[in-house]
C-alpha cells in the first residue's frame, strides 16, 4: 500500500501543473470572451459573438477543476509518504487545498450564473471575484510549490539589486538573511553559521530553564554550562564533546540525536559543529578569525556566501553597487577607475594615465565614489598639499602611492581621517620628522616609505614609539636626485 | 535578408566580444583605444561599471605587475640552489639504477655509456635569517634570501628548449598558444594606455647559445595587439618607431585620424575585429612616441642606481640594463614585463660557463629586487627568476677533475619569486638526496602558471576563449593554485 501511495503521490510535480495552466486559461478566455461582447454591445448588432470564448472558458475551468483536485490528492500522498515537512510544506499544503476548494466553488457559481437567463449580472460579477481569487491562489501555491522543490530564494537570489532591495523593503525578502548570506568571511561563526543549526535540529527540547536532559543549546551559557551527561562542547576537542558523540550515533541508537522519529542531523552540518568545537568553540569570532580547511569552505560558503581567499585585506564595509555617473565623473577628470573584484564594489583608482592635465583638483570627483575607493595611487603626479582635503575624504583607503609628488608635511597633517591606511608610500616627496609625526593617529598603518625624503632616522624612530607594529622602510642610501618625475 | 546583412550578423555574433568591450570592458581593445577616442571625438570614457568577463579580476589582485627574468637555457640548480653534498662524495661514480628507475634521458645522453655523478665544484652556504642555500656563484642573490620564496621542486614535461620555453609560456608545448602577458592583456588589460601591456627586453651573455622566437610573446588565437611588444637596446627601442624627418607630429596626427575613417569605412563594411586591433595598434604607437624615449631615458638615473644594478646597466641591451628598464616599465603600472637573458646551456664546460652567467644575472637581479623594495613597489609586484628546466646529476661527455657538463633535466629544478602575494624567505618542495627526484612538493608548470594567475587576481580555469571550437586557457585542463606559496 505504502509503495503505492508514493508511486501515485510522485505524479504530483507532473499533474500540478494542468491546473495552472487550465485554471489561467479559463480566466484568458474570459477576459476575452466580455472584451468581445462589450466591443459588440458597443457596436450594437445584438448578437452574442462571447459565446465560442465562453464555453472555453467553461471548459478550461472544469478540466482545472478536476485536475486540481487530482493535484492535492497525489499532493497529499507524496507529502505524506515522501518524508516531507516544514513550514514552507504546511504552507503548501494549505494553500493547495484552498485553491482546489475555490476552483470547485468557481465552477459551482458559474454553473449557477449560467442557469439564469444568459448573462446574470450580479451572479457573474460574483464568478468574476472567484475567478480573481483563484489567480492569486494559483499564484501563491505554485510558488510555495516551486520554493519547497527548488529552494528558499531561488526566484529572488539572482534579481537585480534594485528588485532584491524593493523585495527587502516590502518584508519579502528576510533582510538579515540576505545580510548574512553576503557576510562571507565576516559573519560571526557563532550566530551566522552555528545557532541556525541548533535551532534547526536541537532548540525544540534543549531550551528554556531546563532542556532536555539538564542541557539547553539556545544561548552561549547553556552551550558553556553543558548537561546531566557532562560537557556537551569542549573547546578545541569535538570527538571529547558530547554533542558530537550524540551526533554520530547510529540512528536506532537510543542515545541518538535528534532522537528517534526526527530527521537525522545534515552530515554536512555535523561537520560544521565539529569544526567550530574543534576551532575552541568560539562565540564572538569571525570566520576570517579562525582556521578555514578546503574542506569546510563550501559549506561555509553554503551559509554566508562566497569567503575571500587570503590576499589583501579588504574594508569590512558593506556597500551599495558604484553609481556609474560618479564614476564617469572620475574618469573623465583623467583618473582611471579599476574594479578590485568581481564581488564587491571597492576599487583602485590611479593617475597612471592623467599626464599633465593633473592637478589637485582631478582628485575633486572622487567624491562621488568615496567609500568605494580602496587603493589610490598618484604617484609621479603633480599632488600638492592641496589634495589633502580630497584624499582625506577617502575613509576606506587602505594604500596610498604619494611616492615622487610634492606631498608635504602640511598635507600629512589633514590624512588623520584615513583609519583604514595600511600602506603609505611618501619616497620622494617633500615630507619631514615633523609631518611624519601626523601619521601616528592611523592605527591600522602597516608599511611606511621615506626613502629619498628629509624624514631622518630619529623622526621614524619617535613614529615608531606611537606605532610600534609600522614597518618604514628608508631605502638603500639617501640621495637627494629624484627618478621618472 | 542580404549576403552582405548575413555576413554582418555573424560576424557581430562571432565577435560580439571584441566589439562588446568598446561599450563596456574597462580591458582590452576598449582600454588600448579609448584615450585615442577622447582626443579624437571628445566623447565617452572607459566605462568601468559592471561588464561581462572581466570587467575586473576574479579576486582582489595581490600584485598588480609582473617582472618575469627568465633565464633561458637551463640554469642548473645544482649550482646554484638545490645543495646536494651527497653528489660531491659520491663524485665519479655511477648514477644508480634505483634513482633513475628506468626514465628516460635526453637523447643527449641516452646513449652514454657511463652516467657518472658530478657534484658541484662551487661552495654553498645557508644566508639570511631563513637559512636558505645558495651557492657562492650567486653573492648577491645571497643577501637578499629572505625577500625570495624558492621553490626547489618546479618540474615540466618537456626536455628540449624551445618545447620547454614555450611550455612555460603558453601553457602548451607546441607553438601557437598566446603566451601569459597576452592572456593577461586580453584577461584585465593594462594601467598604463600609453605603453603596450606586455613589453618584453632581451639579453645574452653568451654567443651560440639557444635561440628564441617570437611566438614566446605572441598572441596566439587571441587579439593581435594582446601580443608583447620587443624593447631593443640602443638608439631605436622600438623599431620604426619615430617619425622620419620632415614628418612633425600634427602631420602624423593627421594622418593618424585621415587613415582612422578609412578603416572606420573598411570595418562598417566588413566588420573584421583585426580592423580594430590594428587602429588600437596605430595609436598605441602614436602615443608610444613620447612615452617610449622617456622610459628609456636612463640620464635621470642617479648613480646610485648604476651602483646598485652594476656598470653593465649603463650599457643598452644588457641583461642589467633590462632590469633597471624591467623598474622603469613598472613604476609606469606596465602589466607584465618579460626579460629573457639567453646562454644558460651548459652541456659541457659548465664550470666555466656558469660563471659567466651567473656574474651576469646576480647583481642586477637582486638589485631589482631592492630596488622595488625601497620603492614600495615589491608589494604589489611579483619578481620571477628561473628557467625552463634543469640540469643532471650526472655529467655529459666525460668528468674530469675539474670539468663537466649537464645534460636537460626536468624532472626537478629551482626557481625563486619575489614580492607581493608570495612567502618571504621561504623555500618550498624538496629533491632526493641526489637531486635527481621529487621528493614532496612538486610544482608543476601548469601549477606555477595557475599561481601566477591567481596572484593577479585571475581564477585561471575562468579566463577562456573559445577558438576552433574548443575553449582554451592558459593551464589548458590542468593547474592547481599553490597555496603553500601564498602569503
Amino acid at each position: 500500500m505504502n509503495e503505492w501511495t508514493l508511486f501515485v503521490g510522485r505524479f504530483h510535480p507532473l499533474l500540478v501543473h494542468l491546473p495552472i495552466g487550465f485554471l489561467v486559461l479559463a480566466a484568458l478566455f474570459e477576459v476575452v470572451s466580455s472584451w468581445r461582447q462589450s466591443s459588440a454591445r458597443s457596436a450594437d448588432n445584438g448578437s452574442a459573438p462571447g459565446t465560442p470564448w465562453r464555453e472555453a472558458a467553461a471548459a478550461a475551468l472544469v478540466a482545472g477543476t478536476a485536475c486540481a483536485v487530482a493535484a492535492v490528492a497525489t499532493g497529499y500522498l507524496l507529502g505524506h509518504a515522501g518524508g516531507y515537512g516544514g513550514a514552507t510544506f504546511d504552507r503548501h499544503q494549505f494553500f493547495g487545498i484552498v485553491t482546489a476548494a475555490a476552483a470547485v466553488a468557481t465552477t459551482l457559481v458559474r454553473t449557477i450564473a449560467m442557469l439564469r437567463a444568459p448573462a446574470n449580472r450580479p451572479q457573474m460579477a460574483i464568478y468574476r471575484v472567484c475567478l480573481a481569487i483563484l489567480m492569486l491562489l494559483v499564484g501563491v501555491t505554485g510558488h510555495l510549490g516551486g520554493t519547497l522543490t527548488h529552494g528558499e530564494g531561488y526566484l529572488s537570489d539572482h534579481a537585480p539589486g534594485f528588485v532584491r532591495s524593493a523585495l527587502t523593503r516590502a518584508g519579502i525578502l528576510d533582510a538579515s538573511a540576505s545580510a548574512t548570506a553576503r557576510l562571507g568571511d565576516q559573519a560571526v561563526v557563532y550566530t551566522a553559521v552555528v545557532e541556525p543549526i541548533l535551532r534547526a535540529d536541537c532548540i525544540q527540547c534543549h531550551r528554556g530553564e531546563v532542556g532536555s536532559g539538564g542541557l539547553t543549546l539556545d544561548t552561549p551559557a547553556g552551550i558553556r554550562k553543558g548537561g546531566d551527561h557532562g560537557a556537551a562542547v569542549v573547546p578545541g576537542r569535538a570527538l571529547s564533546s558530547e554533542i558530537i558523540r550524540r551526533i554520530w550515533l547510529a540512528a536506532d541508537d537510543k542515545r541518538a540525536m535528534p532522537p528517534r522519529g526526527r530527521p537525522a542531523m545534515r552530515p554536512s552540518d555535523a561537520t560544521i559543529l565539529r569544526w567550530w568545537i574543534d576551532q575552541g568553540a568560539p562565540f564572538d569570532k569571525r570566520i576570517a578569525d579562525l582556521d578555514v580547511p578546503d574542506e569546510m569552505r563550501p559549506m561555509l560558503e553554503g551559509a554566508v556566501g562566497p569567503l575571500r581567499r587570503g590576499g589583501p585585506r579588504m574594508p569590512t564595509a558593506t556597500l551599495g553597487p558604484l553609481d556609474p555617473a560618479a564614476v564617469r565623473a572620475v574618469e573623465r577628470a583623467g583618473l582611471s577607475v579599476i574594479r578590485l573584484d568581481d564581488k564587491s564594489s571597492f576599487v583602485e583608482v590611479n593617475a597612471a594615465n592623467a599626464g599633465a592635465s593633473f592637478s589637485d583638483q582631478s582628485l575633486a570627483a572622487l567624491r562621488g565614489i568615496a567609500p568605494h575607493v580602496v587603493w589610490l595611487d598618484l604617484s609621479g603626479t603633480a599632488t600638492t598639499d592641496e589634495a589633502a582635503g580630497a584624499i582625506a575624504g577617502l575613509s576606506n583607503l587602505t594604500r596610498l602611492h604619494l611616492n615622487r609628488t610634492r606631498m608635504g608635511d602640511a598635507g600629512l597633517a589633514r590624512l588623520g581621517s584615513l583609519q583604514q591606511l595600511e600602506y603609505l608610500n611618501l619616497y620622494g616627496t617633500r615630507v619631514t620628522d615633523a609631518g611624519l609625526q601626523h601619521l601616528a593617529g592611523l592605527r591600522k598603518l602597516k608599511r611606511l616609505y621615506v626613502w629619498q625624503t628629509a624624514v631622518t632616522p630619529a623622526g621614524v624612530e619617535r613614529l615608531h614609539a606611537g606605532l610600534p607594529g609600522l614597518q618604514v622602510d628608508t631605502g638603500s642610501k639617501p640621495d637627494s636626485a629624484g627618478t621618472g618625475q | 535578408m542580404s549576403d552582405l546583412d548575413d555576413l554582418k550578423f555573424n560576424c557581430s555574433r562571432r565577435h560580439f566580444l571584441s566589439s562588446a568591450s568598446l561599450g563596456i570592458g574597462a580591458f582590452g581593445l576598449a582600454s588600448l583605444l579609448d584615450p585615442g577616442l577622447v582626443s579624437a571625438t571628445g566623447t565617452a570614457t572607459l566605462p568601468t561599471a559592471d561588464g561581462p568577463l572581466l570587467s575586473s579580476p576574479h579576486f582582489v589582485p595581490r600584485v598588480r605587475r609582473v617582472i618575469y627574468l627568465f633565464q633561458s637555457g637551463g640554469p642548473s640548480q645544482l649550482e646554484l640552489f638545490d645543495y646536494k653534498p651527497l653528489l660531491r662524495t659520491m663524485n665519479g661514480q655511477q648514477l644508480p639504477e634505483s634513482v633513475r628507475m628506468g626514465q628516460r634521458l635526453t637523447g643527449m645522453t641516452a646513449f652514454q655509456r657511463s652516467f657518472p655523478l658530478a657534484g658541484a665544484q662551487f661552495e654553498f652556504a645557508r644566508h639570511g635569517k631563513s637559512g636558505a642555500y645558495v651557492s657562492e656563484l650567486l653573492p648577491h642573490t645571497a643577501k637578499i634570501v629572505d625577500e625570495l620564496c624558492i621553490v626547489k621542486a618546479m618540474h615540466t614535461e618537456a626536455i628540449n628548449h624551445d618545447p620547454a620555453v614555450t611550455f612555460f609560456q603558453t601553457g602548451s608545448q607546441q607553438a601557437g598558444r598566446p603566451a601569459i602577458g597576452a592572456w593577461l592583456s586580453y584577461g584585465i588589460g593594462s594601467e598604463n594606455h600609453n605603453l603596450p601591456s606586455f613589453i618584453v627586453l632581451l639579453s645574452r651573455a653568451r654567443e651560440g647559445d639557444q635561440p628564441l622566437y617570437s611566438w614566446l610573446w605572441g598572441s596566439g588565437f587571441l587579439p593581435s595587439q594582446h601580443q608583447g611588444v620587443q624593447f631593443r637596446g640602443g638608439k631605436d627601442p622600438v623599431l620604426y618607431l619615430t617619425d622620419p624627418d620632415g614628418v612633425t607630429r600634427t602631420t602624423r596626427r593627421r594622418m593618424l585620424d585621415t587613415l582612422r575613417e578609412l578603416e572606420d569605412h573598411e570595418h562598417a563594411r566588413v566588420m573584421d575585429p583585426e580592423i580594430n586591433a590594428r587602429v588600437a595598434q596605430y595609436e598605441m604607437a602614436y602615443r608610444m612616441q613620447t612615452a617610449v624615449p622617456q622610459v628609456m631615458d636612463l640620464s635621470e638615473e642617479p648613480d646610485a642606481t648604476f651602483e646598485l644594478y652594476g656598470p653593465d646597466a649603463r650599457k643598452p641591451g644588457t641583461y642589467a640594463a633590462n632590469c633597471l628598464l624591467a623598474r622603469r616599465l613598472a613604476e609606469r603600472n606596465v602589466r607584465f614585463i618579460q626579460l629573457y637573458h639567453q646562454g644558460w646551456d651548459q652541456h659541457g664546460n659548465l664550470p666555466q660557463d656558469i660563471q659567466t652567467m651567473t656574474k651576469s644575472v646576480d647583481q642586477a637581479s637582486a638589485a631589482l629586487v631592492l630596488d622595488l623594495k625601497q620603492r614600495g613597489l615589491l608589494e604589489d609586484t611579483l619578481v620571477i627568476w628561473g628557467g625552463e628546466f634543469g640540469r643532471t646529476n650526472y655529467s655529459q661527455g666525460k668528468l674530469t677533475k675539474d670539468n663537466y657538463g649537464r645534460d636537460h633535466h626536468p624532472r626537478c629544478f629551482s626557481i625563486w619569486m619575489a614580492g607581493g602575494g608570495v612567502k618571504k624567505g621561504f623555500s618550498f618542495g624538496e629533491t632526493d638526496d641526489f637531486g635527481y627526484n621529487i621528493v614532496r612538493d612538486g610544482v608543476h608548470v601548469h601549477d606555477f602558471q595557475a599561481t601566477l594567475m591567481y596572484l593577479l587576481g585571475i581564477d585561471h580555469e575562468r579566463l577562456i576563449f573559445k577558438h576552433q571550437g574548443r575553449r582554451y586557457r592558459l593551464t589548458d585542463v590542468e593547474g592547481k593554485v599553490v597555496k603553500d606559496l601564498l602569503a
